[in-house]
């Protein structure tokens, strides 16, 4: 009786997840099957414009894929020697480093690319100041890629190469390293044949996401994006147009391209295959390994200084010129000398921003509170059946695709399945971004809350528990949820940290109930800047406590 | 009636067979130790009777009453895994309440259990804050608290360091024995579960190979396996001759051994002696037969005694001597080793051969 009371209880949860995470990740799919002829003449044979909407969509596809595998060989670079300096080295603040890589993961991404815009491009910037002059229509040489856009999608993906490459450097045991210099391999020489090898499948796994991070980009690059398009843009402006056929088709292609690119990797990875030495003939072997030797002793702390050089930059610079400018900006324009150029004119005087701005606070506030508290109570049933059932593997595996979904085409996705077009359920309004935003806080809330769930060994204890007469439920609500509250707690807070500053589906989801982080894209665009200005550090100050908290809380 | 009974459990995972006709009984009381290498299937044997695996066929009685189908929290047997599992968010005073408080009884026998071993007046501390034994006596106090009349405890002494496992095992048994319980350890540790318990259960490969008194099981191994994985021994080769009383196996690279009272039938045989049953002395023994030239290749002193290997004839043979007795003897000494016919071990020898028996085979 009981057994079977618990089965229901777990086919109710699998499907609650199915329906509220999973489905939305593929319904574009289903969608464009269903209209398959409304999508045709739309993209391939319209009577007017014949297939010019196709000719957009490949121009959008390969400037994303340019972009973001572009960004992801800048992150290789300097991720990877970030990665390096966390895990060997001990050094006062380094728990602040730590923090500031991973910061780029849960900040507010329009609030940021404007801080970025702004470090870059004011008059005042250190950039400017030093001779560099970045426009937004400024391109990197060879790939063509505007400057600032490479610059925001480097800072926003990275993090995801160091946070999985420290995570494979801290899992391998000491004594590998330690044997290979003692045979007398240089630091440098014991990377490439013993280290490298042995991380490449953290390395594979961090590129998938940073890839998929940068393909969905959207809040961040709407801000420095002057007139360049990509193709989560794309889907967000044909969308907000009305024009949905294109938008489903773009959508649904880069839900493909993402899919086609993280479950190789992650068969490979289940797989567990090592990754075998590329045969060198021994003369060169020899030159490179005295090579290596060299650069060591001379150019080692280079190496360390620029990776400490970079993050500055890409993060902190942003950040700092963010709050410098508010302050700067508070009373009157800094240029004209205008009041009406101030952010306190703008805020309080006839604009009256200000109510706006509660306005979408509150939203935000709503919609990440609710949304998390729906995602802590789903992902606690998730874990209790990866952990208990056999579907756990497969679940846990498919819970993986919500995070590499770009956000765009979740959104888009969503209202298609929810909307009038779909189930009809709910139109583009506060309930639908909270719906939205539960797709991919479960999957954030599921992952640290079982990494605790396994590290503490629960299982264990939730069997002795069992045996000195607790029944199930005694023992989820006395063991499992207190042991793994820590986990869920800083997962939670992350969730919450990530739905403040989520734009990219937001901004199709939310109908008239605009949220803070899209306010801040639409001031950019309104060229109020003094209120996006005030705007984007509150936003960010906002999540940087939050961050704090979650940081402390997991400690 | 036994207190428990398991009658020819069989457990698999997939191809992996971990129990297989698994039969055990235990008395009330009584503190039965179940040894084996890893792989025995002794942890599967344990949740099995907790009530936490379901095993395919077989039955779990207790008291007279079949529990195969009752889910753990019925039992009354409680699980102790390896550290003791103690919860790290409780205070001691919750941890031994617990059994209670879920059910919605009283809580009085948690201060007498915690009384019982002597940490009332630790019950507001943090489990994270006791040393290893006190650990180990809340554990009991919270099987105890519960109602526990069966505590079943995995491996509960091998990630202590040598010395505290000394310590802990026989407080861990004299409490048990004070309080009245009975329990079923399981060990790899061979010293441990030999020092300790009233009976050994040998498990290999999920098959019960004997079960007996420590001495009983050390003195009459019940087959090649136990006699070696008990210790380390000589293991002999040889076709045997019965000739009256006696019979005579001719060891394979050793030569004629006259053995007393045939107890197989086998011609093929194997002859184990335990390296303290190897006599070794410098001079010419008087004994007649069984004495053997040889030289000395190794001495490892351990203490109590040395450990010599010595090459006789073809094999080398390990013995064992007081310390005391070996002055004079070093690497390369000549000296002459004796076998005790008395002493000797005899088994036939194994059908698939002698290294599966040892090393792949089991049942």
């Amino acid at each position: 009786m009981q057994s079977l009371y618990s089965k229901a209880l777990t086919a109710l949860a699998v499907l609650a997840i199915g329906v509220l995470v999973l489905l939305p990740s593929f319904y574009l799919f289903t969608f464009i099957v269903l209209r398959w002829s409304e999508v045709y003449t739309e993209i391939f044979n319209h009577p007017l414009i014949g297939n010019t909407y196709l000719l957009y969509i490949t121009r959008y596809l390969f400037f994303s894929f340019k972009l973001a595998l572009t960004a992801l060989i800048v992150d290789l670079l300097l991720g990877i020697p970030v990665a390096y300096i966390l895990v060997k080295k001990n050094f006062p603040g380094k728990g602040i480093l730590e923090n500031l890589v991973l910061l780029p993961l849960v900040i507010p991404t329009s609030g940021f690319g404007f801080a970025t815009l702004i470090a870059w491009t004011a008059i005042e910037s250190l950039p400017v100041l030093l001779g560099i002059r970045i426009r937004v229509d400024t391109l990197v040489p060879v790939v063509n890629i505007p400057a600032l856009m490479l610059i925001v999608h480097v800072t926003l993906t990275f993090p995801y190469i160091v946070k999985t490459v420290s995570a494979a450097l801290r899992d391998l045991e000491k004594g590998y390293e330690i044997v290979s210099e003692s045979l007398g391999a240089s630091p440098l020489t014991t990377f490439r044949k013993v280290i490298f090898p042995l991380i490449l499948p953290g390395i594979f796994s961090g590129s998938v996401l940073a890839f998929a991070r940068s393909l969905g980009e959207t809040g961040a690059t709407m801000v420095v994006a002057g007139v360049t398009t990509t193709a989560s843009i794309a889907i967000v402006k044909w969308e907000l147009e009305g024009k949905l056929a294109p938008a489903a088709f773009l959508g649904a292609l880069l839900v493909a391209a993402a899919l086609a690119v993280i479950l190789p990797v992650e068969y490979f990875l289940g797989r567990k295959k090592r990754v075998r030495g590329v045969g060198v003939p021994k003369e060169l072997e020899l030159k490179v390994v005295s090579a290596e030797r060299k650069f060591l002793s001379k150019l080692s702390f280079v190496k360390d200084a620029v990776s400490l050089l970079f993050l500055f930059i890409v993060v902190v610079m942003p950040i700092i010129s963010l709050v410098v400018f508010t302050v700067k900006y508070w009373s009157a324009d800094p240029y004209t000398g205008r009041p009406e150029g101030g952010i306190l004119y703008q805020l309080y005087g006839p604009p009256n921003y200000s109510s706006l701005i509660t306005r979408s606070l509150t939203t935000s506030l709503i919609v990440a509170t609710t949304s998390t508290l729906i995602s802590l109570y789903l992902a606690v049933v998730t874990i209790m059946v990866i952990e208990k059932t056999r579907l756990g593997r497969v679940l846990r595996a498919l819970l993986k695709i919500p995070l590499v979904v770009p956000t765009s085409a979740l959104g888009l996705s969503m209202v298609l399945l929810w909307g009038p077009l779909g189930l009809s359920i709910l139109r583009p309004s506060i309930w639908l971004t909270i719906l939205t935003h539960i797709v991919f806080s479960v999957p954030v809330i599921v992952e640290t809350g079982l990494a605790s769930y396994e590290e503490l060994e629960v299982e264990l204890y939730e069997e002795t528990a069992r045996t000195l007469g607790a029944n199930p439920y005694d023992v989820l609500e006395t063991v499992s949820i207190p042991m793994i509250k820590r986990g869920l707690v800083a997962g939670g807070l992350l969730a919450f940290t990530h739905s403040l500053g989520e734009t990219g589906a937001t901004f199709l989801v939310m109908g008239d109930h605009i949220t803070i982080s899209t306010l801040v894209v639409n001031l950019v665009e309104a060229l109020a800047i003094p209120t996006a200005l005030f705007a984007s550090t509150l936003l960010i100050l906002f999540s940087l406590v939050l961050l704090t908290l979650a940081s402390l809380v997991s400690k | 009636m036994k207190f428990l009974e398991v009658r020819s459990v069989f457990k698999s995972y997939g191809s992996i067979r971990a129990l297989r006709g698994v039969s055990i009984s235990v008395d009330k009381g009584e503190y039965l130790c179940i040894l084996g290498p890893t792989g025995a299937g002794k942890t599967t044997l344990l949740k099995i009777i907790a009530g936490l695996i379901k095993p395919d066929r077989g039955r779990v009685l207790i008291e007279g009453f079949d529990v195969t189908d009752l889910p753990p929290e019925l039992r009354s047997v409680s699980y102790m895994p390896q550290g003791y599992a103690l919860f790290p968010h409780m205070s001691v005073w919750d941890n031994v309440s617990y059994g209670l408080r879920v059910r919605g009884l009283p809580l009085d026998r948690a201060e007498e259990a915690l009384k019982m071993v002597g940490l009332y007046h630790r019950r507001f501390s943090r489990v994270y804050e006791l040393s290893g034994g006190q650990q180990q006596r809340v554990a009991l106090a919270r099987a105890i608290a519960a109602e526990a009349k069966l505590l079943l405890l995995d491996e509960p002494l091998s990630a202590l360091d040598a010395l505290l496992n000394l310590e802990l095992r026989h407080e861990l048994r004299r409490l048990a024995k004070g309080l009245g319980l009975t329990v079923l350890h399981v060990t790899h540790n061979t010293e441990e579960a030999l020092s300790i318990a009233d009976r050994v259960v040998i498990l290999r490969k999920g098959v019960v190979q004997q079960v007996g008194r420590p001495s009983e099981i050390y003195l009459k191994p019940a087959n090649i396996f136990t006699a070696s994985f008990l210790s380390e021994v000589n293991i002999l080769e040889g076709l045997a001759r019965v000739s009256g009383e006696k019979s005579v196996v001719d060891v394979r690279g050793l030569g004629k051994l006259v053995l007393e009272k045939p107890s197989t039938k086998a011609s093929h045989v194997v002859v184990i002696y335990r390296p303290e049953d190897v006599l070794v002395s410098s001079n010419t023994p008087s004994y007649k037969v069984n004495v053997f030239k040889g030289e000395v290749r190794s001495i490892e002193f351990l203490g109590l005694f040395s450990r010599l290997r010595i090459q006789v004839n073809g094999l080398e043979i390990i013995a064992d001597l007081w310390s005391g007795e070996d002055r004079g003897l070093k690497e390369d000494s000549r000296v002459y080793v004796y076998f005790d016919p008395r002493l000797a071990l005899v088994y036939p020898y194994p059908r698939e051969g002698l290294h599966v028996e040892l090393y792949e085979g089991g049942g």
